[in-house]
């Protein structure tokens, strides 16, 4: 499966939703369950897109603060023509 | 006429950039269900809109491709087997594949060909991917005896 491109929610730890608190000013109540824009993904874990007061900033959310990962796929239609 | 299609999701970083920068009124209105879902998954709103506008942006683009790649294969299959016919191509995000379905005299054959290949044919920078896929389509049909 790849994840790279892709909008995901990812179900964190408590490790893990302290670690989006302080890194990613994500607030307490909605720290569990987060939606990122994946950039890369390998074996420390995912690399995502956050935005700050400042812009953009890489995010590195290690695999073992993540308990799951949905991808919203059926959100997407599937796009056909005939040419 | 060629059925083409793209299925699967992905957003590609500038369509991701893009849908952020869309003013919010712009946006694409949630169905029912997927306000539930991201009521569901603690998903704002508005950044599922984003995304689904990102992933919409990006699908447009890759069904444009699919719709090149798809005439330029038409054109080496016919070159190769004028009695072969595209009927379909679609490109399958998740596998990274192309689908083909090529029907020679009246028998569908399923064919299939990784991304890469094709993203070569809209790489400036390959100079030879034409000509690798007129090698593959020669290769392909000798191979399971489509003359």
């Amino acid at each position: 499966m790849e994840l790279i491109k892709q909008n995901v929610a990812v179900f964190l730890n408590t490790e893990g939703r302290k670690a989006v608190e302080l890194a990613a000013g994500i607030s307490k109540r909605d720290s569990s369950m987060v939606y990122f824009y994946v950039l890369e993904a390998n074996g420390t874990g995912l690399w995502v897109s956050t935005r700050k007061e400042d812009g953009e900033h890489v995010l590195l959310i290690r695999w073992d603060c993540i308990l799951a990962v949905d991808v919203p796929v059926g959100g997407t239609p599937i796009l056909e023509a005939t040419v | 006429m060629i059925k083409i299609a793209v299925t699967g999701s992905r957003s590609d970083k500038s369509d991701w950039e893009a849908a952020q920068n869309t003013p919010r009124e712009q946006l694409p209105t949630l169905t029912r269900e997927q306000r539930k879902v991201a009521e569901q998954l603690h998903i704002p709103e508005e950044d599922y809109q984003r995304s689904i506008l990102a992933g919409r942006r990006t699908g447009e683009k890759l069904l444009k491709k699919t719709e090149l790649f798809a005439k330029l294969l038409q054109k080496k299959v016919r070159e190769k087997t004028p009695s072969a016919t595209i009927k379909s191509v679609v490109l399958d995000t998740w596998a990274h594949r192309f689908e083909i379905a090529v029907e020679v005299n009246g028998t569908g054959i399923p064919l299939h060909i990784p991304e890469g290949v094709v993203e070569d044919l809209f790489n400036l920078s390959v100079t030879d991917a034409e000509q690798k896929l007129s090698q593959m389509v020669d290769q392909c049909f000798h191979r399971l005896g489509v003359s």
